[in-house]
C-alpha cells in the first residue's frame, strides 16, 4: 500500500496504517479467556448464524454449527462488504473452523484482529506489529464500554508509554499535528501559481 | 529525531464493540443516549492521549433480521452531530466521524465536515464509506436501487473528488475582512467548483468558507507491508491474527 504512494508523488509517511484491534484484557491470561467466553455466551447462536449468514452470502441455518462452512459463492457475487467476506472465508479455511467456532471469532471482533491477555501481553503484540512495520497504530475497539475503555488507558497505555513508543502528552492540537501528517497544498491555490 | 510513535484510534460503540455488551451488567439503558456520560468516555480517551475517536455509522437498521430484534448496535448518535458536541467538551484528541457517499450530497457533507473542523479547531477527520442493501435505498426512497458495488465505488471517487474540491475552494486568505475600505473578500480566491462525472456533476461554490488547519489528504488504510523478514507469529495464548486487512475505505484527517 505505502509502496503505491510514489506513484503519486507522496512519501510513505503521508499514510497511516491503523488496523482495528479487538482487546479482552485480563489480569491472567485465563481471566481473559474467561471474558471472551462470557462475551460469546450473550449472544444467542440464532443471532450468530444470521449475521455470519448475512456477510457470507449464504443461509447457514441450514446447517449444522459444529461442521464446515458449505461452499460459499465467489466473491465477485458479493455485493456487500467484500474485503470483510474474504478475510472470514480465509480466516476459516486456514483454520479449518466449524460455523461456531468462526461465529465466536465474527462476533468477537467482527473479523478484525483479536488480542486476548494481560495488558503487557497486549502491549507486547501491539508493539510487535508497530516495530516490525505491519502497522503504524490501531484503532482500539473496547469490548465493553465503559470499562473496556478505562482499562485500556489506565493499564495498557502506560505500558506503551514507559515504552517511548506512545505520546505522555499532546504536542500539536490538531488531528493532522497528532497524525504527523501535513497539511496540503490547496488545489485552487496551486492553480493561481502556475497561471502566474 | 525521537522514536517513531504509535497512532491510537479510540474506536467508539455504544454499549461496546461485542454484540453481547449490552447484556453485561455494567452497561446501562440510559447510557444509550446520555450526552453526559459519552462526554465522560471522550475525556477518558483524551485522558489516554488517543490521536482520535472513531465512530462507524450506517443508514439502515437491519430491522429485517433477527439481530435488530436481539438489539445489537442498531441505535447510535449520527456522528456529526455528536462530534459536535464533544469537540465542545474535549481540548485535544481528533474526532474521525464515518459518513457515507452513497445516499449524500457532496455539498451538504463538504459544509457538515468543514463545520465539525472549525467547532473542533482542525480536529475533524472522514471515514469515508458507501452504502449497501435495500433497506438502505427505502430509507432514501429509492426502491428496489441497491447499488452495486463497483458503482457505488464510482460513485464514492467522483465525490472525494468534489468534497475536496470544496474544501480548498476558499482560498485560506480569501476573507479579507477589510474594514477600513470596506472589502469583505476577494472574490478571485472563492473558487467555483465545476465537475462532470458519471454519477456527481456539480457547479456550485461552498458556503463554509476557510478552513482552518483542514484540506484533507486522504489515506486508504489496508494490506500492512510487514519487514521483509518477519511474519506474524501463528496465534499464541489463543490469540489470532488476521493476516490482511483490507479495508475498502478512505479516512480524512481534515
Amino acid at each position: 500500500m505505502k509502496g503505491r504512494l510514489a506513484k503519486y508523488g507522496r512519501s510513505p509517511d503521508e499514510l497511516k496504517i491503523m488496523p482495528g484491534v479487538f482487546p479482552i484484557i485480563g489480569r491472567t491470561e485465563e481471566e481473559a479467556r474467561a471474558k471472551k467466553k462470557y462475551l460469546e455466551e450473550l449472544v444467542p447462536l440464532q443471532v450468530g448464524v444470521e449475521r455470519l449468514s448475512f456477510q457470507l452470502g449464504v443461509d447457514l441455518s441450514r446447517y449444522d454449527v459444529d461442521g464446515p462452512l458449505p461452499q460459499l459463492p465467489p466473491v465477485e457475487e458479493i455485493n456487500g462488504n467484500k474485503s470483510r467476506f474474504e478475510l472470514i472465508r480465509n480466516m476459516a479455511e486456514r483454520e479449518h473452523l466449524t460455523i461456531r467456532q468462526l461465529i465466536g471469532r465474527v462476533i468477537t471482533g467482527r473479523g478484525h484482529w483479536e488480542i486476548l491477555g494481560t495488558p503487557e501481553q497486549i502491549a507486547d503484540q501491539l508493539q510487535e506489529w508497530f516495530e516490525n512495520g505491519a502497522a503504524d497504530g490501531f484503532n482500539v475497539m473496547p469490548p465493553v464500554f465503559p470499562e473496556s475503555l478505562n482499562e485500556f488507558v489506565e493499564l495498557v497505555i502506560p505500558i506503551l508509554q514507559e515504552r517511548g513508543i506512545f505520546r505522555k502528552e499532546y504536542e500539536g492540537s490538531t488531528l493532522r499535528e497528532h497524525l504527523g501528517l501535513e497539511r496540503p497544498v490547496n488545489q485552487f491555490a496551486r492553480q493561481t501559481v502556475a497561471q502566474n | 529525531m525521537s522514536k517513531r510513535q504509535l497512532s491510537l484510534g479510540a474506536f467508539f460503540m455504544l454499549p461496546g464493540q461485542h454484540a453481547g455488551a449490552w447484556r453485561d451488567p455494567s452497561t446501562k439503558r440510559e447510557n444509550l443516549w446520555n450526552p453526559g456520560y459519552l462526554a465522560e468516555l471522550a475525556r477518558t480517551a483524551e485522558k489516554g492521549k488517543f490521536d482520535l475517536i472513531f465512530v462507524a455509522d450506517g443508514v439502515s437498521a437491519g430491522y429485517t433480521s433477527r439481530a435488530f430484534e436481539y438489539g445489537a448496535r442498531v441505535t447510535q448518535f449520527e456522528p456529526l452531530t455528536m462530534f459536535s458536541y464533544l469537540a465542545a467538551v474535549t481540548e485535544k484528541i481528533g474526532f474521525v466521524a464515518t459518513a457515507s457517499t452513497t445516499y449524500n450530497e457532496p455539498f451538504n457533507l463538504a459544509r457538515q465536515f468543514a463545520s465539525l473542523d472549525h467547532l473542533s479547531k482542525g480536529r475533524a477527520g472522514w471515514n469515508v464509506v458507501t452504502s449497501t442493501g435495500e433497506e438502505a435505498a427505502r430509507n432514501f426512497g429509492k426502491r428496489d436501487q441497491d447499488w452495486p458495488h463497483h458503482l457505488r465505488y464510482e460513485r464514492a471517487h467522483e465525490f472525494l473528488d468534489i468534497v475536496k474540491k470544496l474544501w480548498d475552494s476558499w482560498e485560506d486568505d480569501a476573507i479579507l475582512y477589510d474594514q477600513e475600505k470596506g472589502v469583505f473578500l476577494d472574490k478571485r480566491k472563492v473558487h467555483r467548483v465545476n465537475y462532470e462525472g458519471r454519477h456527481l456533476r456539480s457547479a456550485v461554490r461552498s458556503t463554509s468558507g476557510a478552513r482552518r488547519k483542514a484540506i484533507p489528504s486522504s489515506c486508504r488504510p489496508a494490506l500492512p507491508k510487514p519487514a521483509e523478514n518477519w511474519r506474524p507469529e501463528p496465534p499464541k495464548s489463543s490469540l489470532r491474527h488476521g493476516r490482511r486487512w483490507r479495508k475498502r475505505r478512505h479516512s480524512i484527517a481534515m
